[in-house]
């Protein structure tokens, strides 16, 4: 082992080679998330700033957390908040097996417990000095030894969890569909955390606690440190933001943009009229309107009904070109925010007027508790004027 | 170490020996993780790989699974340093093996469809799971990574190491170790032979075309397997249309047409022929295809097809899974798929949810 002389350590370990590295990475990291999104978003990169917002606080605390220096006596490194730090992320990783989504996609949760988990990673990395991945020439002959312990350890406890799943595979038909299913999902992202993260958890619960100070040597008050307590505050703040957002899906106003396009002469029908006495061929002229409009709640965290519809009234009745159907109440979507569709009706009454009622509750994943009701509607005359939209 | 050969031993123990039994084990590996058919004979991989384990534990004198407090310190610390070497070498030999199946699937599929009229994916769409290859093959590198890294170095020996101290227990715990071997084989053969059926994970319900108009077809895949992931799996897959008066598998010719079918296909002055009407299509209604015989062999299968008075049909793939040559100790397995004319499924292994 190459050890640095009176076990003195040389460099500090980090994660990455240099800070850049992990900003590139970083940066990578949100165009592979965030082009494909900009792309397939109606409203392309104005609709996902709140994300790309959201997501450079999390590096940038990512950086400032990293950054921090644990101190000697600091209580990060504390053998207890290490020891809690461990449990806490174990419970992370149990909480997104369990919870994995039915269907294939990533549920709204599993993005959030993911965060989370980043953080704990970080702070992690930071109470254990990321000695569990350091360079060899970065540390001192008790840490390697350390580190090969913890590495030692953890290995079983790895083994057995793949085992697991493993056996899972093979012993029934329902153990097979729910190993397949959770590896699918939030599974997988709890293999690659034991597999990059597992001994860095063991190695912080096996580090003794650091040796009292000697009550021979004056204590002396530490300065204090501003980057420790910037990298909490913006770590309460990555937290609290989607929480946050969520209320405001209930609280905030709409943001109703609709856009009504002029009467447009429809198409014209002809044919005999329903009296027999006359034999001349009747024109009716319709009048259409196309409706477009996008009600949105929320930022960051929120939800979109999109309307694309067109309507015609010819003097006796109203009548649904396109865009009112059962169909399309299902085009109702959000950011960590649950759409449900309660009323999708469209009617015609005796003087020939058409409603179409489109009732939605939005519920936000975080909060589930809370609920707010929003109905578009979209009334036509006989004539085919408008009425009322959305 | 001690035994009864002691110049081969010796050979083993040394560098270029346990260096050997590493490449070698890492093919048998390699192997398996793989999408090269097996053809029955995987239980022979794998008793060979346990064979080159044994061999590997006892080079390394079973370093990697002693007790602390039996090793020096040097030995302490050469097998904390494998396993840490070994945690950091498990995702790189996950993501190879994957690499590896990857392209061998490829290749095998290009195989063959130059050596047959189809081209047929090399796994079953049937058995979607993971298969009993790659569950042994990732076993095998959890348990036996850090041994490897050992017997990989220079002081990885276990008879220069004073580990084997040649004492009547390590006499024995030699030969124990090669109890192992028929254990698995035993444990294997009573799982084909005797472990219940499991239903196979299915592939697809997806819906297809087919049928003369007013018809409505659909396709099924679904399977059993005998010996859980380590046997053979009985594969089915039919393409079943039914237009309200008959149900029907389509896509395979050795299946006749109800004639109700055969006189809707009809139009005046033209009368198409029977290959015209219901050509072979495999992909939708192959017979056989979607049989998985890793570790046992599957052979006889038949695919029959009746219809009832009342519409219903009832499909069954039946064939024998033999885990020793010449048919010796096989089993029967049959897969039932039963629609009726209305397109309910009233029997199928995996089928309920549709």
């Amino acid at each position: 082992m190459n050890a640095s002389p009176g076990g003195e350590r040389r460099h500090r370990p980090r994660l990455f080679s240099n800070r850049m590295t992990a900003i590139a990475a970083g940066c990578a990291f949100l165009l592979l998330i965030l082009g494909p999104l900009a792309l397939v978003t109606a409203n392309g990169l104005l609709a996902i700033l709140p994300l790309v917002g959201y997501l450079l606080l999390v590096l940038v605390t990512w950086a400032v957390v990293a950054g921090v220096r644990r101190e000697p006596g600091s209580w990060l490194g504390r053998r207890a908040v290490r020891r809690v730090l461990v449990v806490a992320i174990a419970a992370d990783c149990v909480v997104l097996v369990a919870s994995s989504p039915t269907d294939s996609e990533l549920g709204s949760a599993t993005l959030l417990l993911l965060i989370f988990l980043v953080l704990l990673n970080i702070a992690l990395g930071n109470a254990t000095e990321r000695m569990a991945t350091a360079s060899e020439s970065a540390i001192d002959e008790r840490q390697e030894g350390l580190r090969n312990r913890a590495h030692r350890l953890a290995y079983p406890i790895f083994a057995a969890v793949v085992g697991a799943f493993l056996l899972a595979d093979v012993v029934s038909t329902p153990s097979r569909e729910w190993a397949e299913h959770v590896l699918g999902t939030g599974g997988f992202f709890v293999f690659l955390e034991l597999l990059f993260v597992l001994p860095a958890m063991v190695l912080a619960f096996i580090e003794p606690a650091p040796p009292p100070p000697e009550s021979d040597v004056p204590v002396r008050p530490h300065p204090v440190n501003v980057q420790a307590r910037v990298a909490v505050a913006l770590v309460v703040l990555v937290l609290v933001l989607p929480l946050l957002g969520s209320v405001a899906v209930v609280v905030l106003p709409l943001r109703i943009s609709s856009h009504v396009s002029t009467p447009q002469p429809g198409p014209v029908l002809s044919g005999t009229p329903a009296s027999p006495s006359s034999t001349t061929p009747q024109v009716i002229q319709l009048t259409c309107h196309t409706f477009n409009a996008e009600v949105e709640t929320g930022w960051g965290v929120d939800a979109e009904l999109p309307v694309s519809a067109q309507a015609c009234g010819d003097g006796q009745r109203a009548t649904e070109e396109y865009g009112m159907n059962q169909g399309d109440c299902m085009m109702g979507g959000g950011l960590l925010v649950a759409v449900t569709t309660e009323q999708c009706t469209r009617t015609t009454a005796a003087d020939g007027t058409l409603t179409f009622t489109w009732r939605v509750a939005l519920s936000p994943d975080l909060l589930p508790f809370l609920r707010r009701q929003v109905t578009v509607q979209v009334i036509i005359d006989k004539n085919g004027h408008v009425e009322r939209f959305p | 170490m001690s035994g009864s050969t002691p110049i081969i031993r010796a050979r083993l123990a040394g560098r270029p020996g346990r260096r050997s039994l590493v490449v070698a084990a890492w093919t048998l590996i390699a192997l398996l993780a793989s999408a090269l058919p097996l053809h029955g004979f995987g239980i022979l991989v794998v008793m060979a790989l346990a064979g080159l384990d044994i061999l590997l534990l006892q080079a390394t004198g079973w370093l990697a699974f002693r007790r602390g407090s039996r090793l020096d310190e040097r030995q302490r610390r050469l097998r904390d340093f494998a396993y840490r070497r070994g945690f950091r070498w498990i995702g790189l030999a996950i993501v190879l093996l994957y690499v590896l199946w990857l392209a061998s699937d490829i290749a095998v599929t290009v195989i063959s469809a130059t050596t047959s009229q189809f081209s047929i994916p090399a796994f079953s769409a049937v058995n979607t799971g993971t298969p009993g290859r790659i569950v042994i093959a990732l076993a095998e590198v959890l348990l036996m990574l850090p041994t490897c890294v050992i017997a990989w170095r220079e002081d990885g020996g276990g008879d220069t190491d004073g580990v084997a101290d040649g004492t009547e227990r390590d006499r024995r715990r030699t030969w124990v170790a090669w109890l192992v071997l028929p254990g698995i084989a035993a444990a294997w053969f009573a799982a084909v032979v005797w472990l219940p059926l499991q239903s196979a994970p299915h592939g697809s319900f997806s819906s297809s075309g087919g049928g003369p108009s007013g018809t409505t077809c659909q396709t099924y895949a679904g399977g059993v397997m005998a010996g859980a992931e380590f046997g053979a799996s009985v594969g089915l897959r039919a393409n079943v249309c039914w237009d309200g008066s008959v149900a029907y598998v389509s896509g395979n010719p050795s299946l006749p047409l109800p004639a109700s079918v055969i006189r809707d296909y009809g139009v005046p002055e033209f009368t198409p022929s029977a290959s015209e009407i219901n050509p072979a299509q495999p992909m939708l209604s192959g017979c056989g295809l979607d049989n998985l015989s890793d570790f046992a062999a599957v052979g006889q299968t038949t695919c029959t097809e009746r219809i009832d008075a009342s519409g219903t049909m009832y499909y069954t793939v039946s064939a024998r899974v033999s885990p020793l040559p010449f048919g010796i100790a096989s089993r029967e397995v049959s897969v039932a798929l039963v629609v009726t004319r209305t397109g309910k499924v009233l029997e199928g292994q995996g089928f309920e949810e549709s």
